[in-house]
């Protein structure tokens, strides 16, 4: 119980010291990178209020999905000055500027692994034996709230297709009209 | 037990450094990360009520959540790519072709 209690405390500081500096740093980059620290975070902390799952899908969803599409896109657009200066002498980017997220990213790693051992044996009449394991998460996502489910994979259709024509349009019109793109891709 | 109200505090300072992200940046790049925050506060709260009343609901809030941040991500940052093309910048208060 301490030890839940103890691991809440630090993470919970991490949390929230992470996300400071998720604002207050200037260089797109480094912001990713602190925020990849308090999502990780947070995943510690759901696995701590008994939400496996959920914590394995934040660190699966948020930071291996859509926190790698945002460093992409930075590095795409490379909105840093000081990044490019760098980039134009040739040298490279020096290891130790990205070392601190890095090091805290590891040890919230051995953290989830001991959230997830301390948390295992639920405590008996509040969260029922079970709460918030992947088969109580589907049941009541694939039965209870299936029309929900259903129209979020909708959601996610429309959004994939609308960010392909967003990011397509302009080499589209660039080439003349949409027939004309049509017709060259045909021959 | 980790006190929910604690948990609640968290939640709301993570939701207030995000919403002042939002206010306070001029790139767009960083007030999306910003919107990630903010939405992440809310899904902290979530899994705490979650956890206080012993219901399941909140953890698939919390999924359905994730899926709209993931959308909003997608979108917003091929609008972020499209913007730079067109303006070889991304920064916001800048764009205002829509300005009256």
């Amino acid at each position: 119980m301490s030890i839940e209690l103890g691991l809440f405390a630090v993470v919970a500081g991490v949390a929230a010291a992470s996300s400071l500096m998720v604002v207050l740093r200037r260089s797109p980059l480094r912001q990713a990178l602190w925020l990849v620290v308090s999502l990780i975070s947070t995943a510690v902390i759901f696995v701590l209020l008994h939400g496996h799952f959920i914590g394995f899908i934040q660190i699966l969803l948020y930071t291996g999905a859509i926190m790698v599409l945002f460093i992409f896109v930075i590095m795409l657009i490379n909105p840093d000055e000081d990044e490019s200066e760098i980039a134009r002498s040739g040298k490279s980017i020096a290891w130790t500027r990205v070392a601190e997220p890095a090091a805290v990213v590891a040890l919230l790693l051995l953290c989830i692994f001991i959230a997830a051992t301390v948390s295992l044996p639920t405590p008996s009449p509040m969260p029922p034996a079970g709460f918030g394991s992947t088969r109580s998460v589907a049941t009541s996502l694939l039965f209870e709230y299936f029309w929900i489910f259903e129209i979020t994979s909708v959601l996610l259709l429309v959004a994939i297709v609308g960010a392909v024509v967003v990011t397509r349009y302009e080499r589209l019109s660039a080439s003349g009209s949409r027939d004309a793109t049509r017709t060259e891709d045909m021959r | 037990m980790i006190p929910t109200v604690t948990v609640l505090v968290l939640s709301a300072f993570m939701a207030a450094v995000g919403s002042f992200g939002m206010l306070a940046r001029r790139n767009a790049l960083s007030i999306l990360m910003a919107a990630e925050l903010v939405l992440n506060g809310a899904n902290l709260a979530f899994v705490g009520f979650a956890r206080e009343l012993g219901l399941v609901e909140g953890h698939v809030f919390v999924i359905v959540v994730m899926t709209v941040a993931a959308c909003e991500a997608a979108v917003g940052l091929a609008l972020i790519i499209n913007l730079f093309r067109m303006r070889r910048h991304i920064l916001l208060d800048e764009v205002t072709t829509l300005k009256g």
